[in-house]
C-alpha cells in the first residue's frame, strides 16, 4: 500500500499565449502511493486539468521530473509514453468523449487496439459492462444513451487495459445527482480493488470518500489532507 | 497498434460523414472516368498504329521514287531508281529479301479501283502477305498475255464477288502517261487470293486493293525490252532482323549514293523503324500534353481529399485526443487518416474503373476511333492511372494526417 506509483519533482507548466506567458503550474512536488484515491480541489483555472495532464502524459512539464514506477516520463519517446498512457492509465472526461461512430463494445474496446498487453479476451468488455451496469446497452451507440450511461461507458473503457491508475476529470460534472452516486459508487469498489485513482472534483461527496484531497490554488499545492 | 482497429475506426468514421465523403469518391470516381477517356484512346491508336506498322512487312526498308513527303509537290527526281538500281542493292550484306514495285496502273470498279504492282515472289514475305487461297506469283516471267495475278482481299471479295483461283477474268486497265490516260484489256489468271491486313496508316495505297503480277509478265504486257532502266516506283527491302535496320538503311543509303542518286530528290527512304519512332514521337508529344489536362484532373480530385481530410480533421480533433490518450501513438493517428482517405480513393478507383470500362465500351458504338482501346489498352489505362491516384490521395492525406498527429493531446481534448 505504501509503494509510491508517481512521483512529481519541482513541476512547472507554462502556457505561451500570444506574447504572454502564464504559469499554470508553480514547483509541484507530489508522491501519489499505489491504490491512493486522490481529490484534486480548486478553483477553476487553479491548474487542476494541467496536472491531471501531467501525470497522465499527456502533456510534458515545462520544468521538472514526472516519475512512473521510478521511469522519468519527460525523457520518453512517443512510442513509450503512448504504452505507458495504453497499459497503465485509464483517463475518465467529464465530456465522457466517447466515439460517436462506435457503439459501446467497441468504445470499450478501442483502448485494447494500442495495448501490447497478452492474454486479452474479449468476454472482458462484457465483464465491464455488466460492472458498470450496462451488459445490455452493449451495441447503442454512445448517443442513444444517457449522460450517466455514457460516463460508465467511459469508466468500462477506461479499465479494459486493467490500468493501474484512474485519472478522472470532474467525471461527474456533466452529471446529475443520482448519476454521480452510481459512478462514486463504481470509483469505491475500484479503489478498495487495488486501484489507484486520481481525480480533480468539485463533488463533495467523491471529496468526502478520497482518502487524500490536495487543494492546488494559482498553481500552486496550497493544502493537503490525508486521512 | 492492432492495424484492425484502425481500419475499424477509419470505416466508422467514413460511415459517419456519408455525404461528404461520396463527394469525394465521386471526385475519384470522374477522376478514374475522365483519365481512360482521354489516355485511353491515345495508347489505344498509338497501340493501333505500331501494331500496325509493325504487321505492315518484315523489317522493311522503302525505297520510294522521287520525294512522296511532301503533299504538296512532288520533286521529279533526275536519276529514276530502277531494276538495275536493284541489282546493286541485292548484293550489299544484311540483305534479307528485296522486291520491286511497279504500278503498272489501276482497274477501275464503280468508286472504288485497284493497283495494278508489278513485283517478284519476295513482296509475299517483305510485306507480310497470307494467301487465303492458291499460291503467290513466281520470279520467271510466262512471256504470255494471259498473266498471273494474286488479288488482293479487297478485289476477290468485294470487286469481283464470287472469282475464284484458276479463272481467267478480262478486265481494263488504266495506264497513265503524264496527263492522259490509256485504257488496255488484259487477260489475268487468278492463282492466288490474298488474306485481309490492315491498311498502312499515313500510306494512300490500300494493301487489300491491289492487283499483283510478276514485274516481267508487265514488263512483257508493255512489250518492254529495255526493262533495267524502266522507273520503279519503289523498292522494298526487308533486313535480317529488326535492330539491324538502320545500319542496312546507312548502307542503301551509301550505295545509292555511290550510284549517283541524292536522297530526297531522287528517292525518299523510309524503314518500318522511321515509321514507328515518328508514330511514337507524335503520339508521345500528344500525351504529354494531354497528361497537363490529366494533372489538373487529379489535382481537382486531391484537393477535394484535401479539403474533406482537413475538415474532418479540424472536426475530430477532442477525438484524436480521446485515442491519443488511451494510447494511440502519432503514427497511428497519422495511419487511421491516411488509412480513411485511402479507403474513399480505392472505394472511388473501384467504381470508377467499373464505370470507365461502360463508359469506353458505349463510346465504341459511336466512336470509330474508340475502337482501338481495346481490353488490353484499358487495363493499361488503368495500370497507368490508379498508381497515380492512389499516390496523390496518400500525398494530400499526409498534410492533414500529420498535423492531427502534432496536436498536443492536451489541446485536442481541449478543442471545441
Amino acid at each position: 500500500m505504501n509503494e509510491v506509483i508517481i512521483q512529481l519533482e519541482n513541476v512547472y507548466k507554462a502556457y505561451k499565449i500570444g506574447n504572454d506567458t502564464i504559469l499554470a503550474l508553480k514547483n509541484i512536488n507530489l508522491l501519489i502511493k499505489k491504490a491512493e484515491f486522490i481529490s484534486i480541489v480548486g478553483p477553476s483555472g487553479s491548474g487542476k486539468t494541467t496536472l491531471l495532464n501531467l501525470i497522465g502524459a499527456l502533456d510534458k512539464p515545462t520544468k521538472g521530473k514526472i516519475l512512473f514506477n521510478g521511469i522519468d516520463l519527460t525523457q520518453q519517446n512517443d512510442k513509450e509514453i503512448s504504452k505507458y498512457r495504453a497499459e497503465n492509465v485509464g483517463f475518465i472526461f467529464q465530456t465522457f468523449n466517447l466515439i460517436p461512430s462506435l457503439n459501446v463494445w467497441e468504445n470499450v474496446k478501442l483502448p485494447t487496439y494500442f495495448s501490447s498487453k497478452k492474454g486479452f479476451k474479449e468476454d472482458k468488455i462484457m465483464e465491464l459492462l455488466e460492472l458498470v451496469g450496462l451488459k445490455e446497452r452493449a451495441f447503442h451507440k454512445p448517443l442513444q444513451l444517457s449522460g450517466g450511461e455514457q460516463q460508465r461507458v467511459a469508466i468500462a473503457r477506461a479499465l479494459v487495459n486493467d490500468p493501474q491508475i484512474l485519472i478522472a476529470d470532474e467525471p461527474t460534472g456533466n452529471l446529475d445527482s443520482k448519476n454521480a452516486e452510481i459512478i462514486l459508487d463504481i470509483f469505491k469498489n475500484l479503489n478498495l480493488s487495488g486501484k489507484t485513482i486520481i481525480l480533480a472534483t468539485h463533488n463533495l461527496k467523491l471529496v468526502e470518500y478520497s482518502n487524500r484531497i490536495i487543494h492546488l490554488y494559482d498553481g500552486v499545492i496550497k493544502d493537503e489532507f490525508v486521512r | 497498434m492492432n492495424s484492425l482497429g484502425k481500419y475499424k475506426i477509419s470505416i466508422s468514421n467514413i460511415k459517419r460523414n456519408k455525404l461528404r465523403n461520396s463527394m469525394v469518391i465521386l471526385a475519384f470516381i470522374l477522376a478514374v472516368i475522365l483519365g481512360s477517356i482521354i489516355l485511353g484512346p491515345v495508347y489505344g491508336i498509338q497501340n493501333y498504329y505500331v501494331k500496325t506498322i509493325n504487321e505492315a512487312g518484315f523489317n522493311v526498308i522503302a525505297i520510294f521514287s522521287g520525294n512522296i513527303a511532301s503533299s504538296n509537290s512532288y520533286t521529279l527526281p533526275t536519276n529514276f531508281i530502277n531494276i538495275s538500281t536493284m541489282k546493286y542493292l541485292e548484293n550489299i550484306g544484311g540483305v534479307y529479301a528485296i522486291s520491286p514495285v511497279f504500278l503498272a496502273g489501276y482497274f477501275s470498279f464503280g468508286n472504288s479501283s485497284a493497283y495494278f504492282v508489278g513485283s517478284n515472289s519476295q513482296l509475299k514475305l517483305i510485306g507480310s502477305l497470307e494467301l487465303y487461297k492458291g499460291s503467290f506469283i513466281k520470279d520467271n516471267s510466262t512471256n504470255s498475255n494471259l498473266i498471273n495475278v494474286d488479288l488482293g482481299y479487297n478485289v476477290w471479295n468485294k470487286f469481283l464477288k464470287g472469282v475464284d483461283i484458276n479463272q481467267t477474268v478480262s478486265l481494263s486497265l488504266i495506264v497513265q502517261f503524264g496527263f492522259s490516260y490509256k485504257y488496255l484489256n488484259v487477260k489475268l489468271k487468278v492463282i492466288g487470293l490474298l488474306s485481309e491486313r490492315p491498311k498502312i496508316p499515313s500510306i494512300n495505297l490500300d494493301p487489300n486493293n491491289v492487283v499483283i503480277a510478276n514485274i516481267f509478265d508487265i514488263f512483257y504486257l508493255f512489250n518492254i525490252t529495255n526493262y533495267n532502266s524502266i522507273p520503279l516506283d519503289a523498292i522494298f527491302v526487308s533486313a535480317s532482323d529488326f535492330n539491324s535496320i538502320d545500319n542496312l538503311e546507312n548502307k542503301i543509303v551509301q550505295v545509292l549514293s555511290d550510284l549517283g542518286y541524292k536522297k530526297n530528290v531522287d528517292y525518299m527512304i523510309v524503314s518500318q523503324k522511321d515509321a514507328i519512332y515518328y508514330v511514337n514521337n507524335i503520339f508521345n508529344q500528344f500525351y504529354r500534353f494531354l497528361n497537363i489536362i490529366w494533372a489538373a484532373i487529379l489535382a481537382i480530385s486531391s484537393l477535394s481529399i484535401l479539403i474533406v481530410m482537413f475538415i474532418t480533421v479540424r472536426e475530430r480533433y477532442r477525438e484524436i485526443g480521446t485515442l491519443r490518450a488511451i494510447g494511440a501513438r502519432k503514427i497511428d493517428v497519422v495511419t487511421m487518416i491516411l488509412l480513411e482517405g485511402l479507403v474513399l480513393c480505392i472505394i472511388g478507383i473501384i467504381l470508377g474503373m467499373f464505370l470507365g470500362y461502360i463508359i469506353i465500351n458505349l463510346l465504341k458504338m459511336y466512336y470509330t476511333f474508340m475502337q482501338t482501346v481495346d481490353n488490353s489498352t484499358i487495363i493499361y489505362t488503368f495500370s497507368i492511372i490508379v498508381p497515380e491516384i492512389i499516390a496523390s490521395a496518400i500525398i494530400f492525406s499526409l498534410y492533414p494526417a500529420y498535423i492531427a498527429s502534432k496536436v498536443p493531446p492536451s489541446v485536442a481534448l481541449r478543442y471545441e
